[in-house]
């Protein structure tokens, strides 16, 4: 079994018109016993920047730690919002910064950026980024994802459209999926607003 | 001399409460040959006089204005060694940010991690201060920019500034001489004018150099060729 | 990714080990690329040769009612088949208000569960303040996920406390630093029977008596359908009044004596 899934998790990240989602299970698990189904996979960076991360749980809050961190530096320092593009070749850097001894983490970034314009992207535990129009998953779920998404998915969905999008396919996907699932966390972030909602799901 | 005594180390203070080698540092900024900036609506401008020491020199070699980043510009006056070590250290810290950002490093920033360096050198043991001031000349998302930095490590933003041996009269004259709703073509003029001002002996495209940056966001040294061109239209 | 439709069964030791190995794989680094030149010395990282089958049969397990915490351990130090001691006391009093339920590397547990009870206290004598229950996870968790990447100390933590403000809490810390607020939770071989009493019978804003009883129920399971169930317990219970010791369960009496 791969390290990235001794914890479980479910990541996903949707596109929308002028809004983004971003969602995740809510397990943590130890192999195949749950230890607790209210584990926050998700992270927000700023009002228009969240971050989620899927993997080794350890590895995620270490990152998320260090994330925090720089974003902080950045703030006091540039006396400005960290552009989701330059937020994501920040996580980048410091992911291959540990290149020979990676934190096992996919993470998975999204934001909207300069005119609210949705970015989404997603990177390998070293820091490979991969950009996306559409929609970018990761986590132990990811196959089923991937193919809940790519049927689900259409461009330039409203908000409320987006969010039942994103939530069925995620819902569809962590029950094929044993070390992920028990319960869903979704953001949906526009300009003006951001939802943020739990969903209740199988919790077998 | 009292306060000599206390030159045994470079960064100690005197009773006085100076550190006397930044007012040598100052000093030696201050004999150095005049250089100034102007920040215009549209973009900046940055101009040195180049005299040298010897007609056998060849003046194609020596450049007193330098590219930082494709977005920013620097002139020195004082001592040009002391300025190589800057610039070196100043590309550096940019070609970090844009390794870490993938995106170029803005003009605050720089000159921020620039005076960072210089303060750190009226404070480290074994080490002087630089005998140069820099004036920094840049375009990013906050638009033109103009910055001074000064051997302490403190720096200002200004509208146009100038330094070295005609620091009073060349102020003076810009003072006069800038509107707020300038533009680059008016700042190279007032710049060369300025310069002229206090230049001994005739000007010319070999014997000052100029640096602009406008809207697009590239910095340029003037060929000779271009300046003599500015030259002309301002006599 | 394993499949809800397939039956499967996992060889526990031998992925536990793979798991370590690869965290671990910076600080074996060395050792495992002159092991490729020289095969005789080709070693595991100290850690990821520990006796899992030791470790895994501590029983210790926690959960939060109302008003108090709680925490309970088993009191067996065995080594492969030889118990040394069956009164070993893994409960460790953090501060007044603090318990740190521990297992793992009997070595580690006590050297770690140490180290932090001591810069708890250092804080309190610098600041005059004691750290809440959060902060102290917190701090935890930074040590040992510090420590795990470098020379990692095997210890999986229960973190309980009782704070003022916020009333009692209870952390989830295992080895690799993994950190979560819970109502209920357990390590070891007794965690499978443990949590499944507990999420069968615990809800929220229990009273101690009934806490009692289920952790009576948790390690009468233990003890009956646990191989190698160890005989005696104690529990710890953490308030408003401070944290203490609040029970033994003992099927024998301690055979060193000590």
């Amino acid at each position: 079994m791969s390290i990235f899934e001794y914890n479980g998790s479910a990541v996903v990240a949707m596109v929308g018109k002028n809004c983004f989602a971003l969602a995740s299970d809510r397990r943590l698990g130890v192999q195949l016993q749950t230890l607790a189904t209210d584990f926050q996979k998700i992270y927000k960076i700023h009002d228009k920047l969240y971050v989620g991360l899927s993997g080794l749980a350890t590895d995620a809050q270490t990152l998320y730690q260090r994330l925090v961190f720089r974003h902080k530096l950045y703030q006091l320092r540039e006396e400005r919002g960290i552009k989701p593009e330059t937020f994501a070749s920040l996580v980048s850097a410091l992911l291959y910064e540990k290149r020979f001894g990676p934190y096992f983490c996919q993470p998975v970034i999204a934001g909207l950026g300069e005119d609210d314009k949705p970015f989404i992207c997603t990177m390998d535990s070293i820091g490979a980024k991969e950009l996306a129009k559409d929609f970018v998953v990761a986590g132990t779920a990811s196959e089923s994802l991937y193919g809940a998404c790519e049927s689900m998915y259409k461009p330039d969905m409203e908000p409320e459209e987006l969010f039942e999008t994103v939530s069925q396919a995620l819902l569809a996907s962590v029950d094929r999926d044993c070390l992920s699932g028990w319960g869903g966390h979704v953001f949906i972030v526009t300009p003006s607003q951001v939802i943020e909602r739990t969903l209740k799901a199988r919790m077998d | 001399m009292g306060d000599s005594q206390y030159s045994f180390s470079l960064t100690t203070f005197s009773p006085s409460g100076k550190l006397v080698q930044i007012e040598h540092a100052l000093m030696a900024v201050g004999s150095g040959q005049t250089s100034l900036g102007i920040k215009a609506a549209n973009g900046v401008v940055i101009a040195t006089e180049k005299k040298l020491p010897s007609v056998l020199v060849d003046e194609t070699s020596v450049k007193k204005i330098q590219c930082l980043t494709e977005n920013i510009g620097v002139v020195y006056s004082g001592m040009g060694p002391d300025s190589r070590v800057l610039v070196r250290k100043s590309r550096k810290q940019a070609s970090k940010y844009h390794w870490l950002y993938k995106e170029s490093i803005p003009v605050t920033q720089l000159v921020r991690e620039t005076a960072a360096v210089m303060q750190e050198f009226t404070q480290s043991g074994g080490v002087r201060p630089f005998g140069v001031s820099l004036l920094v000349a840049g375009y990013d998302d906050n638009g033109p920019q103009l910055y001074q930095v000064d051997p302490s490590g403190s720096y200002f933003s200004w509208k146009a500034s100038a330094m070295g041996k005609n620091v009073s009269n060349a102020k003076t004259f810009l003072e006069k001489r800038y509107t707020d709703d300038m533009e680059l073509d008016d700042a190279v003029h007032t710049a060369i004018l300025t310069l002229k001002e206090g230049f001994e002996g005739q000007i010319s495209g070999k014997n000052i150099e100029i640096g602009i940056i406008d809207a697009n966001r590239k910095f340029r040294v003037l060929t000779p060729t271009e300046i003599d061109d500015y030259l002309a239209e301002v006599e | 990714m394993y499949k809800k439709h397939e039956t499967l069964i996992m060889p526990f030791t031998i992925v536990e080990i793979q798991i370590r190995n690869e965290l671990f794989c910076k600080a074996t680094h060395k050792r495992q690329s002159n092991a490729r030149l020289f095969p005789s010395l080709r070693r595991t990282h100290p850690v990821a040769e520990a006796d899992l089958l030791k470790v895994s049969m501590e029983c210790v397990f926690g959960l939060v009612g109302n008003g108090f915490a709680l925490v309970v351990a088993d009191t067996s130090a065995v080594h492969s088949i030889l118990v040394h001691k069956s009164n070993e006391d893994k409960i460790m009093v953090l501060d007044s208000h603090k318990l740190i339920g521990a297992s793992g590397e009997s070595g580690d547990r006590v050297q770690f569960t140490e180290y932090i009870q001591k810069n708890v206290h250092l804080y309190q004598f610098r600041n005059g303040i004691p750290l809440t229950t959060a902060a102290a996870a917190n701090f935890t968790r930074g040590e040992l996920a510090t420590a795990l990447r470098k020379s990692p100390y095997f210890v999986n933590l229960l973190l309980a406390g009782y704070d003022k403000e916020i009333g009692p809490s209870l952390y989830y810390i295992d080895y690799i630093a993994t950190l979560h607020k819970i109502e209920k939770g357990a390590f070891g071989y007794g965690s499978y029977f443990s949590l499944a009493m507990m999420d069968r019978h615990y809800h929220p804003g229990m009273t101690v008596d009934e806490a009692i009883d289920l952790v009576d129920k948790c390690i009468m399971e233990i003890r009956s359908r646990l191989v190698v169930a160890p005989p005696n317990f104690v529990i710890k219970i953490v308030d408003k009044d401070g944290a203490r010791e609040y029970a033994w369960r003992e099927s024998v009496k301690d055979v060193s004596g000590a």
